[in-house]
């Protein structure tokens, strides 16, 4: 997958990441979380993303950073995805987003980066009650993503 | 004491990740434990069919 992307620090067991998105708001850190949901096959992990709060050090889903940089944020977010499967293996990592707008801008943000993701993953949307393979400009509710 | 560690280099791969031990352990997060949460309930009620898990 060949996008541009914010460098990242990983912790040692590959499950927390964090980076810096740069832009017109300034220098805003963000994490990527990985955390397992089931035990038996197929073994699911959620993918968590957020603002941290440079007041908490926690993540705040209240901030709205707007950095112009939502496909760079995303391709950094996919390699996390990378970064982690190489290590705990391909399972499934579910993702959604806080609201139904973040959702959507994840859908967006995959659309448009299409080509490249398709490439290295499998995705799965869901919609109307079904789960089925990602299609452009459909809304879905939530993801699921797999390395091929 | 260096943060950094190491620097993945993962042939075929595109990581541009460094392994650090400056990086916080977010598994406690009040924001991730709820998203976790609302995302098992969410794979509880809208289970991944059969025919897609390859």
């Amino acid at each position: 997958m060949n996008l541009k992307s914010y460098p990242c620090l990983i912790k040692n067991d590959y499950l927390d990441y964090e980076f810096y998105s740069e832009g017109p708001n300034g220098r805003i850190k963000k994490a990527v979380r990985f955390t397992r949901m089931t035990h038996e096959e197929p073994i699911f992990y959620n993918l968590g993303f957020g603002d941290v709060s440079q007041e908490t050090d926690l993540i705040d889903d209240n901030i709205v950073s707007n950095n112009d940089d939502r496909d760079i944020v995303l391709a950094t977010v996919a390699k996390t995805v990378i970064d982690f499967t190489n290590i705990h293996g391909n399972h499934y990592v579910f993702a959604t987003g806080s609201t139904s707008s973040r959702t959507r801008l994840y859908q967006m943000g995959i659309s448009g980066l299409w080509e490249e993701i398709s490439k290295d993953f499998k995705v799965l949307g869901f919609v109307k009650g079904d789960w089925q393979p990602f299609q452009k400009n459909v809304n879905y509710e939530a993801f699921l993503v797999k390395r091929k | 004491m260096p943060a950094v560690k190491k620097i993945i280099k993962e042939s075929g791969f595109y990581s541009n990740g460094v392994v650090s031990d400056k990086v916080k352990d977010r598994g406690n997060d009040p924001y991730f434990v709820k998203k976790t949460e609302e995302a098992k309930e969410f794979l509880l009620k809208n289970p991944l069919p059969e025919h897609l898990k390859k």
